[in-house]
């Protein structure tokens, strides 16, 4: 059974989550090139990945800092810490 | 009604009548109808039969049995949970075979919400040694059929007590 460390919950299931993928801030002022590299490219690298989770049972989304070489939640991170401000 | 070798039974809160209040007068509206107010968000306290659980920033999770406790709340929705009450020295070793979550560690007074049998359910570990488990009443046919299978398997059979307790 594979388990996500979750700093706010604990240890749970990884069947209990939803995995949304890395939390990425679209370059609002980039021009055409930024914005193909943000739309169409992604790192495949191991490393220190920003994700969110969606946890069924509770409801909740989660903001982690998961290194997914050694599979280590590094840290919870708050939502406001990845706002950004949409143009109007 | 339990089994003559019973060492654990399952009745139904069937009493419990669960409402969700949101928005930011829900402390205030708990309050306000005496209800137990939890501090830790995913904790629950619980108070002559009333079991408030925090479950967000400003959400919580209410079951009464007294209808006259309901809060006076505009946010106050009601929900279709069905909870069951089992009551064991063995549950443990029965939810094991339902749930992932190791058991052992759970102290009365605890509140979790996970998955048991794949349905969403939250559960309350009381006092007196019963685990509350709720969940969506839509549920109920595969709870009660999955729960009873079981309750078979370990020896003893299911019971509806009403409230009894």
């Amino acid at each position: 059974m594979k388990l996500l460390d979750c700093p706010v919950i604990g240890k749970r299931p990884i069947s209990e989550f939803d995995y949304l993928g890395e939390v990425r801030i679209p370059p609002v002022n980039g021009d055409d090139a930024t914005w193909a590299d943000y739309v169409f490219n992604r790192s495949g690298e191991p490393g220190v990945l920003r994700e969110r989770w969606y946890h069924r049972p509770t409801g909740r989304w989660f903001i982690v800092d998961r290194n997914t070489l050694t599979d280590e939640v590094i840290r919870f991170v708050d939502a406001n810490e990845v706002r950004y401000e949409v143009p109007a | 009604m339990t089994g003559l070798m019973s060492n654990l039974n399952l009745t139904c809160r069937d009493r419990l009548r669960g409402y969700l209040l949101t928005g930011p007068g829900s402390q205030a509206a708990i309050t306000a109808a005496g209800l137990p107010l939890p501090e830790a968000v995913l904790s629950a306290v619980e108070s002559d039969g009333a079991l408030v659980a925090r479950t967000g920033s400003d959400e919580y999770m209410a079951y009464i049995a007294d209808p006259q406790l309901l809060p006076t709340y505009d946010w106050c929705f009601p929900r279709a949970d069905r909870v069951f009450a089992l009551k064991g020295k063995r549950w443990i070793e029965l939810m094991a075979q339902v749930c992932q979550y190791d058991f052992r560690q759970m102290q009365p007074g605890d509140w979790l919400m996970a998955s048991v049998v794949g349905v969403n359910c939250w559960l309350y570990l009381e006092a007196n040694g019963a685990l509350l488990i709720g969940f969506d009443s839509g549920y109920d046919h595969y709870m009660s059929d999955t729960f009873s299978t079981l309750l078979s398997e370990l020896g003893d059979i299911e019971s509806n007590e009403g409230d009894a307790q």
